[in-house]
């Protein structure tokens, strides 16, 4: 169950209201008696111990390239101040170099990393704090640690020469700290080996360290392909030396714009620079009769433009063999120049601005492009095709520059819901009009869902378009719905728009779909509330109430409507009623737990509905609440009391007895109600600027059993029923948030960070990356059987995105040549389910259909082969119960991919039910009818707790195949935002 | 005018028709070759060149003469290049190629730069007729028919002795170019059926000799031929599309052989001319690659087209990391968009010799060589062009447009046109009648301008736009030989003289009462009358200027010939009659540095020599000997007279020609007054001040004033401060003076003549793209430049500053009504009038 979600701060004017009951309280409170609330109030948060939570977003990207092995199998990316090692074949990652745990690692962002040109094992990273720390990344040991003292920005080397590197660090100007900062810099040589004084020391300092040149502040340093030359940008200016001489120092050359980036030709000794205008320079400067020394004088240097990019260019690489040069920035579009002719190709919508380009050589000598987004995710571009191969990335949440400055203030509600049958967050993503789906589980973001159309990129001096942006989003109990509001604000161009959307999930391919698009569900007024009833109401199917400033509080149902010459039946949400009470705004639905009450907040009074008849049953007011209520709960999982919470003050509130049970006031507003589902106790979040005061109350008294700090304020905070805990008593808190700084936060008693794979340190050696390497044996007949068990797995989890055979395509490649064929393993599974279609399982009770009205019938119609596979092995001898069971056990297994097959299964002209697979208890009997229309299927109850029991009643069976709902679950979704595409569900027996 | 206390109300007239002509050629003269013997001559690196002539070759078949406006003490000249006289040409015909000789490249220094004198000119303009011209005499001295078909391109050889035409063969050759000369004479060379000039048949072994001539082909390829055998050495093929042949528009070769040639693909591509093989590859352009140029130095080469870029090709040296061997390549290293519409033709300053690398002469790199590029859009753009290698000293920009130098960085100018000939005006007015009359290329019309409401608190400047306050009261299309050199109205609209290269033709004017048009009517015998004056070539009569006497009893012709006749036409309203034939600018003067030099006198004792000047009392004979000057006349001295002016009062004349010389004449008297000394300077300006009629304006084209009293035959002391000083943001202004006219005065604050109360005197100055108010203020001991106020108005509140940039702003000032008239010609009208401009969307298809 997830109970509604309220926040407290809504509108603009309601945060002023709040400050004025705060600003009356002190004599407030002098008049009101004082009570044990009191105390528990004044505790100043100080003492208060802070309730267990932990990020699950790494919110910072960094601008460096990510670095490949010189095998290509791994590369490293910088994360903050640690380096994650990802396998270039997953993209998982697999190790990290400088956790957060270790007190050896970077205490500040590392800037830069390269590897040894000496040692390929070994990985050189230099940080802000000044530090250069060499790591074995095999093992994942730190080897040295060298200070140098000043914030380093870049690192460069070369293997010409040894045990030395390159590094631009920051010096504070001298003159005046506050005027410019630290916009100056220094590049240096600096010898990697201790000097003897420092040789046992954790950090040590360099033995011999040159200084080149002062620069500004470097926005790339590199040393030419062959060593010779050494050539730093910053500013408006390429400062060059020849590292044969380095006492020389730096010749500049300047630019007609600042420079961004840096990157030389690996063959020939010339070097290309990015812009701030979008130009990309090839600068030709580098020969002998470069050192003139002369001052005062602006040197500039042939150089040949590129011209493409209208925003800031800010990553920039040569491919290997030098002949592409590939650019990117903020336009989300991976340029590829032709050097030799200037032509340019174009890898468009990347999904975010690249801040970063590398090229991997992945093991089958296949050229992939790497691309940094800007949102954290990286991008692999198939060099031949030019296309997206694939693509991993964090939760695209969190602080970066690019995307969060259209972040709305915390007085927009944001959305975030959990969805059971994915077991995925729903979260707002990087852009305010999409949504993304994240696996906390795997770590992964599943999928992005746009929940409105949207330009990404404007013109630089233009001001940019308001997006529409998602501020609500409610997955039904079920799971089966999420529905979502999506405004923005009207301005003098545009009116406002406002839009319901209820997105159905395709258990198949697993996306949401969309289903109705209401527009403007209460008009142009915003909408404060969208609540699904926890179940069937009435029978009537599931309902959503939504209510709106507009006054209205508004029901939504499903309605079906046939159409008449496919047969097939559309499913889309229409308005069921609405209500409104004495001119009041609705400010917070509730539903009981069982759905058969309704709980509104209308002003100052809280009115209880039956949701069927929208009949009035109660209203009251609770005069401890001194004002408005903003949010209504149900508590517990029997629904006989309800929280009323005002600004400051919480009443609960006893139905039974219909008078307040207790009440509590605090000193700081409310800022969120989380109900436990079952349990009868609930979390009250105060803001508390900038921190957040947790208060943990049972129904029995207003005294607070816990009460925490958190060091963040919560835009949103919602129960998330599977944290991976270790205590698993039902009484303690799991919950999911989103903080006032963008980041995602599980909180809760007892919660640990998530032990993914690769969060720790440690060796690749015995990784997985060379076992994932197939031979030709295995290409040619599969993997073994004996070590098949974690390749099993593995592809269990890369299912998701991998395609399957279905049926029809099988029996294509039988008929092809031999070897032609794909290795076994690959079609087995879709192979054998093509002959041998699965039976109906029979559930847990054992039912099976033994009526012999019903028996007949079936057989007589069935001439699929399934059936009579299926039935001469059960005449040839029983099956036992324990049989039984171990066979449902093993479907169940293989749901995961069963599900998926057989509804795909239909392309033969058959459909087909994957009846045990369908994880939404559904408690009706359906038919399927297959395409020829004169098989009728009987169905089973699956559930544990049948309403209509098919099989024990078979008289029902008649009635109900004669009667025209009976046939009503077979569905056509029609998806019309997303694909166009149908398909047909079948429905569960 | 604001602050003083006259009004002027500014008649802003766009109306105008002028339609500049298109440049299709322009045409540096090339340096002489070096000699073999003094090769081992320390040149070094700081050889700095003056700048030499550059001639433009327009569509309407004029040749322009552009000089350098620079001394030879400051390096940067802003004005850069004026036009010195301009070479009418034959109507109908154009120029497409224009090429210069040396005319005694043997006898010639090897550090000097050829000057006008020196050289030859040759054009073609599309037809099968080469013409050479005489720059001195500005006419035609002889044209040539190719026995073949039209010719297409003509190129001189490096030593000039040859001249390469090319014309219809069997595939149109579209563009040549010669390959490096080489050094062993021992070959005996054959002349080509195209040879202008016969060799000088005692050569010796230190010759230079012309080794090939490469031409770029109609048939997408590139023909290489001996010079000595007249064979086809090669034949190298460029890129085509499926079915289409590729027009090679350009050649050009280094001295190291390389060719490099630009084609209608948009190509530029280098070869090796050795081998006929194809060194590299640009896709440089995105249309048809029309001229190239290559740097002084050789090290870069710069192409455009109809695409309007310039682009810029760089020779840098590349070592790869991998060999320590460095080898050259091309890369294309930036461009620049100077121009609207196609560009057709390309120079640069110093021009590049195409010789083998050893001989190659060292330019300074401390100057920037100059790009001048000019195209459809009759604009001529000149663009410092210092390669970035050099900027490791500091780079001169001769141009003082920037500080920086460097092609990419450096801003480009315009030389704005003129609308006359000679760079004068073509706008003439009756000041009495108002009346503007503006001439085309063989036409001329006249408007009637209102008058303007007599409103106190009228602003300045109102934009007259509607064109039905202006009425065309005449238009006449002239059947000329060449194109219409000069042409006057008087002041009162009884005359209209107009004149081509050959002929000058009087019109009386007749007002037609009801309409308000004009009627001419043509004066018949008077091409008889001035032909009976003149001495030689009776058929010439065409006048460079003309000018009525304010009170329309007189008319000047000065001929193309550089006589100054005098006619009456008050005497005969039909007729016209010659009082008086000077021919003082064609007198043979010791030109020493193109300055003329009265014997031995000094600067002292000029007012002496003026008023001995004063007894040549010679009228009628036809020798037209100055009796007082020491210099023996041998032959007469060529001159084009560019100006004439005639004071308020009609007492003086002042004519100024192309060599400098200023004459003064009384017309009450019609005698020689005075010469004045010349100037380093052509003078731009002249005009008489209407309150003290002796005193002369004279202003030059590198900016400069001169102030003369022609009574007292000197220059007023009080203005030596104001000439000597006058402030950089005047000297500095990038368009030359036009015309310069002075402001009326009140009749309550008539002046009679002499230097001490100039009170109200100022003076506007114009050039193309401004308009400059100077005070002759206080005149002894006012103290500086404060008092000086100068307003700086070339548009109005109503333009931008970018569209009037380089549009034909002409001013002319109407004193009687205290009214201005400014004609401008918006750069975009005149645009407007060309073929759609290549054009490629920056974003889109593509």
């Amino acid at each position: 169950m997830i109970p509604s979600i309220s926040n407290d701060i809504r509108t603009s004017q309601k945060p002023s209201k709040t400050r004025r009951h705060r600003r009356s309280k002190p004599k407030d409170r002098e008049n009101l008696p004082e009570g044990p609330t009191q105390a528990s109030a004044s505790v100043s948060a100080e003492q208060l111990k802070s309730w267990p939570w932990f990020p699950i977003t790494e919110s910072s990207t960094t601008k460096h390239p990510v670095v490949f092995t010189k095998d290509g199998s791994y590369f490293f990316s910088i994360v903050g101040s640690s380096v994650k090692i990802h396998s270039t074949a997953s993209g998982l990652v697999v190790s990290t170099l400088s956790t957060k745990r270790d007190i050896r690692s970077h205490t500040d962002t590392i800037t830069s990393a390269v590897l040894n040109p000496h040692n390929a094992y070994q990985l050189i990273t230099g940080s802000l704090d000044g530090h250069i720390k060499v790591w074995d990344f095999l093992d994942g040991i730190l080897l040295q640690t060298i200070g140098v003292g000043h914030p380093i920005r870049h690192i460069a080397a070369h293997e010409q020469w040894k045990d030395f590197l390159f590094v631009a660090v920051a010096r504070p100007s001298k003159k005046k700290k506050g005027n410019r900062g630290d916009d100056n810099g220094v590049v240096l040589r600096v010898s990697l080996r201790p000097s003897p004084v420092t040789l046992g020391l954790p950090v040590q300092t360099p033995s011999e360290s040159l200084l080149v040149g002062k620069t500004r502040t470097t926005h790339g340093l590199a040393v030419s392909a062959g060593g010779s030359w050494l050539v730093a940008v910053g500013g408006h200016k390429a400062y060059i030396a020849p590292t044969s001489n380095l006492k020389v120092g730096f010749t500049k050359f300047v630019s007609p714009e600042a420079l961004t980036c840096l990157t030389f030709h690996p063959t020939e000794e010339y070097f290309a620079t990015g812009d701030e205008k979008g130009n990309i320079r090839l600068w030709y400067c580098l020969n002998e009769n470069i050192a003139v020394p002369k001052a005062d004088v602006e040197k500039r240097a042939p150089t040949t433009t590129l011209h493409w990019h209208a925003h800031a260019v800010s990553a920039l690489t040569f491919t290997p063999n030098g002949a592409y040069l590939l650019s990117g920035g903020e336009e989300s579009v991976l340029v590829v120049w032709q050097i030799h002719s200037g032509k340019k190709e174009f890898v468009p919508r990347v999904g975010a601005p690249i801040y970063s380009v590398a090229i991997s050589k992945t093991p089958n000598d296949e050229e992939e492009y790497l691309l940094g987004l800007a949102d954290t995710s990286l991008v692999f571009i198939n060099a031949g095709k030019l296309t997206t191969s694939r693509s991993y990335s964090g939760i695209k949440l969190g602080k970066y520059p690019a995307i969060s400055h259209n972040r709305p203030s915390m007085s927009v509600p944001t959305p975030l819901t959990v969805h059971s049958l994915s077991s995925t967050l729903i979260l707002p993503s990087s852009h305010p009009s999409s949504l993304q789906t994240y696996s906390p589980s795997s770590s992964k973001v599943i999928s992005e869902l746009e929940v409105s159309p949207s330009n990404r990129i404007s013109r630089r001096d233009e001001k940019t378009l308001e997006p529409l942006r998602v501020e609500r989003a409610v997955v039904s109990p079920s799971g089966e719905w999420l529905a979502t509001i999506d405004s923005r604000e009207g301005d003098e161009c545009f009116r406002g728009e406002i839009y319901l959307k209820v997105w159905r999930w395709e258990t198949s391919s697993e996306l949401w779909i969309l289903n109705t698009r209401i527009d403007r569900p209460h008009g142009l007024a915003k909408v404060t509330s969208v609540v699904f009833s926890p179940n069937d109401v009435s029978g009537s199917g599931i309902c959503l109430v939504t209510s709106g400033e507009d006054g209205n509080v508004k029901s939504w149902r499903i309605r079906s409507v046939i159409d008449k010459k496919t047969g097939t039946t559309d499913v889309f949400w229409v308005v069921r009623s609405s209500l409104t009470f004495k001119r009041e705004t609705p400010w917070s639905v509730s539903w009981s737990p069982d759905g058969s009450l309704l709980a509104v907040a209308f002003g100052t009074f809280v009115a209880i509905y039956d949701p069927i008849s929208n009949a009035l049953i109660r209203a009251f007011t609770a005069l401890e609440l001194r004002g408005r209520v903003y949010s209504v709960h149900f508590l517990g999982n029997e629904g006989r009391f309800l929280v009323v919470a005002g600004c400051s003050d919480v009443v609960l509130w006893d139905l039974v007895e219909q008078k307040v049970q207790w009440h509590h006031r605090s000193v700081h507003p409310i800022s969120a109600i989380v109900t436990h589902p079952q349990d009868r106790r609930f979390v009250i979040f105060h803001s508390q600027p900038p921190r957040s005061t947790v208060l943990i109350f049972g129904h029995s008294t207003n005294n607070p059993h816990n009460t925490y700090t958190l060091p963040f304020m919560l835009r949103n905070i919602v129960w998330y029923p599977r944290l991976p805990s270790k205590a698993r008593e039902t009484s303690t808190f799991h919950l999911v948030g989103i903080t006032d700084k963008w980041d995602v936060v599980f909180i809760g008693d007892g919660v640990h960070p998530l032990a993914g794979e690769g969060s720790v340190t440690r060796g690749l050696r015995a990784g997985s990356q060379e076992s994932h390497k197939r031979t030709l044996f295995q290409d040619i007949f599969g993997d073994s059987a004996l070590s098949g068990a974690p390749v099993l797995q593995k592809q269990a989890a890369d299912a998701r995105t991998s395609r399957f055979w279905n049926g029809k395509e099988i029996t294509n490649i039988l008929d092809g040549p031999a070897y032609l064929i794909p290795p076994l393993e690959t079609f087995f599974d879709p192979l054998l389910s093509h002959f041998l279609t699965p039976r109906p399982l029979k559930d847990e009770t054992g039912n099976v259909p033994g009526a012999p009205g019903s028996e007949k019938k079936v057989s007589m119609d069935v001439d699929e082969p399934h059936d009579l596979l299926v039935s001469a092995a059960r005449t040839k001898r029983l099956v036992d119960d324990p049989e039984m069971e171990a066979l449902i056990e093993l479907f169940r297994r293989h749901g995961v991919k069963g599900r998926q097959r057989l509804t795909q299964l239909r392309a033969n002209g058959l459909t087909y039910w994957n009846s045990a697979l369908s994880p939404a208890p559904r408690g009706q009997t359906s038919n399927v009818q297959t395409s020829n229309g004169h098989q009728t299927m009987n169905g089973h109850p699956r559930t544990p707790k049948p309403k209509i029991s098919i099989s024990t009643q078979p008289s029902t069976v008649i009635s109900i195949d004669s009667s025209p709902e009976g046939s009503a679950r077979t569905v056509v979704a029609s998806s019309p935002a997303k694909t166009g595409r149908k398909r047909k569900i079948s429905a569960a027996l | 005018m604001g602050e003083t206390t006259t009004t002027l109300s500014v008649h802003r007239c766009r109306f105008v028709d002028f339609t500049p002509s298109a440049v299709t050629a322009l045409a540096f003269p090339p340096l002489p070759l070096p000699t073999i013997k003094g090769k081992n001559r320390v040149t070094a690196g700081n050889y700095i060149p003056k700048f030499g002539p550059l001639i433009v070759g327009h569509a309407n078949g004029n040749i322009e003469v552009y000089e350098w406006t620079g001394s030879s003490e400051a390096v940067e000249a802003p004005q850069a290049w004026v036009v010195r006289k301009t070479l009418s040409g034959v109507n109908p015909s154009k120029v497409d190629s224009l090429a210069l000789a040396l005319k005694r490249p043997h006898d010639f220094q090897e550090d000097d730069v050829p000057s006008i004198t020196d050289l030859r000119l040759f054009s073609t303009g599309g037809g099968s007729e080469l013409t050479e011209w005489d720059m001195e005499h500005t006419n035609i001295r002889r044209s040539i028919s190719s026995q073949g078909g039209s010719i297409w391109s003509i190129s001189t050889n490096p030593t000039s002795t040859h001249l390469r035409r090319l014309d219809r063969s069997k595939s149109r050759i579209l563009s040549l170019a010669w390959g490096p000369p080489f050094l062993q004479g021992s070959e005996q060379r054959a002349s080509t059926g195209s040879q202008q000039e016969d060799n000088n048949s005692d050569e010796d072994e230190d010759q230079w000799h012309d080794s090939w001539v490469v031409a770029g082909c109609s048939d997408s390829s590139l023909r290489k031929w001996d010079v000595s055998s007249g064979r086809i050495l090669d034949r190298m093929g460029t890129d085509k599309l499926r079915g289409e042949r590729t027009l090679v528009w350009t050649v050009g070769v280094l001295g190291d052989g390389t060719i490099i040639s630009g084609d209608s693909l948009g190509m530029v591509k280098f070869w090796d001319s050795q081998t006929g093989t194809q060194l590299q590859s640009f896709e440089a352009h995105g249309a048809d690659v029309l001229c190239l140029v290559v740097g002084p130095d050789g090290t870069s080469v710069y192409t455009s087209g109809i695409d309007q870029k310039v682009t810029q090709f760089s020779l840098i040296e590349s070592p790869s990391s991998k060999s320590d061997s460095s080898s050259t390549r091309w890369v294309r290293a930036a461009f620049k968009r100077m121009h609207s519409h196609d560009v057709r033709t390309l120079a640069m300053w110093p021009p590049y010799a195409t010789l083998p690398l050893s001989h190659r002469r060292p330019f300074s790199t401390n100057v920037a060589p100059v790009l001048v590029s000019g195209g459809l859009d009759m604009s001529i753009a000149l663009t410092p062009a210092a390669l970035p290698q050099s900027t490791i000293a500091y780079i001169a920009n001769p141009l003082a447009t920037s500080v920086t130098a460097t092609f990419e960085d450096a801003y480009y100018r315009r030389i704005a046109y003129s609308s006359g000939a000679h760079g004068t005006v073509g706008l003439h007015l009756a000041k009495r009648v108002r009346l503007m009359l503006s001439t085309s290329d063989t036409g001329l019309a006249v408007w009637r301008i209102p008058p303007k409401p007599p409103l106190e608190d009228d602003p300045q400047l109102t934009p007259l736009g509607e064109e039905a306050s202006w009425s065309k009261v005449l238009e006449m299309n002239l059947r000329v030989k060449t194109n219409i050199v000069a042409s006057t109205i008087s002041d009162d609209g009884q005359w209209l003289a107009v004149s081509d290269a050959f002929e000058t033709k009087l019109f009386s004017l007749q007002t037609d009462a009801s309409t308000g048009d004009l009627k001419p009517k043509r004066v018949r015998d008077f091409q008889r009358v001035l032909q009976e004056m003149l001495p030689d070539a009776p058929s010439i009569s065409g006048a460079s200027t003309l000018a009525f006497s304010p009170d329309s009893s007189k008319l000047v012709v000065a001929t193309t010939t550089a006589f100054v006749l005098i006619l009456d036409l008050a005497s005969d309203p039909t007729s016209a009659r010659v009082l008086r034939r000077f021919d003082q600018h064609r007198n043979r003067k010791s030109i020493v540095e193109g300055r003329i030099l009265i014997g031995q006198r000094t600067k002292a004792d000029r007012e002496t020599n003026a008023s001995a000047q004063e007894q040549d009392t010679d009228h009628s004979d036809r020798e037209s000997i100055n009796i007082d000057l020491q210099s023996t006349l041998s032959r007469p001295t060529p001159a084009t007279i560019t100006r004439m002016t005639i004071s308020p009062d009609g007492q003086w004349l002042a004519t100024t020609d192309d060599h400098r010389r200023t004459h003064i004449f009384n017309l009450d008297s019609v005698q020689h007054h005075s010469s004045l000394p010349s100037f380093p300077q052509p003078a731009h300006a002249l005009a008489f001040v209407p309150g003290s009629p002796s005193l002369l304006i004279l202003g030059f084209a590198n900016n400069s004033l001169e102030l003369y009293d022609v009574e007292a035959r000197q220059f007023p002391t009080w203005s030596r401060p104001l000439c000597t000083a006058l402030p950089k943001r005047f000297t500095h202004l990038h368009d030359a003076i036009l015309g310069v006219t002075v402001a009326p005065l009140s009749e309550s604050n008539t002046i009679k003549g002499g230097n001490g109360n100039l009170n109200s005197v100022f003076a506007l100055f114009w050039g193309a793209t401004w308009l400059c108010k100077v005070q002759f203020d206080a005149p002894i001991g006012w103290g500086g430049f404060e008092k000086k106020r100068r307003r700086r108005r070339g548009e109005g509140a109503d333009h931008g500053t970018e569209r009037d940039k380089g549009a034909a702003h002409n001013f002319k000032l109407v004193t009687q009504y205290r009214q201005l008239v400014v004609v401008e010609r918006p750069l975009t009208d005149v645009l407007a009038s060309l073929p759609p401009a290549y054009f490629r969307p920056k974003y889109g298809a593509s």
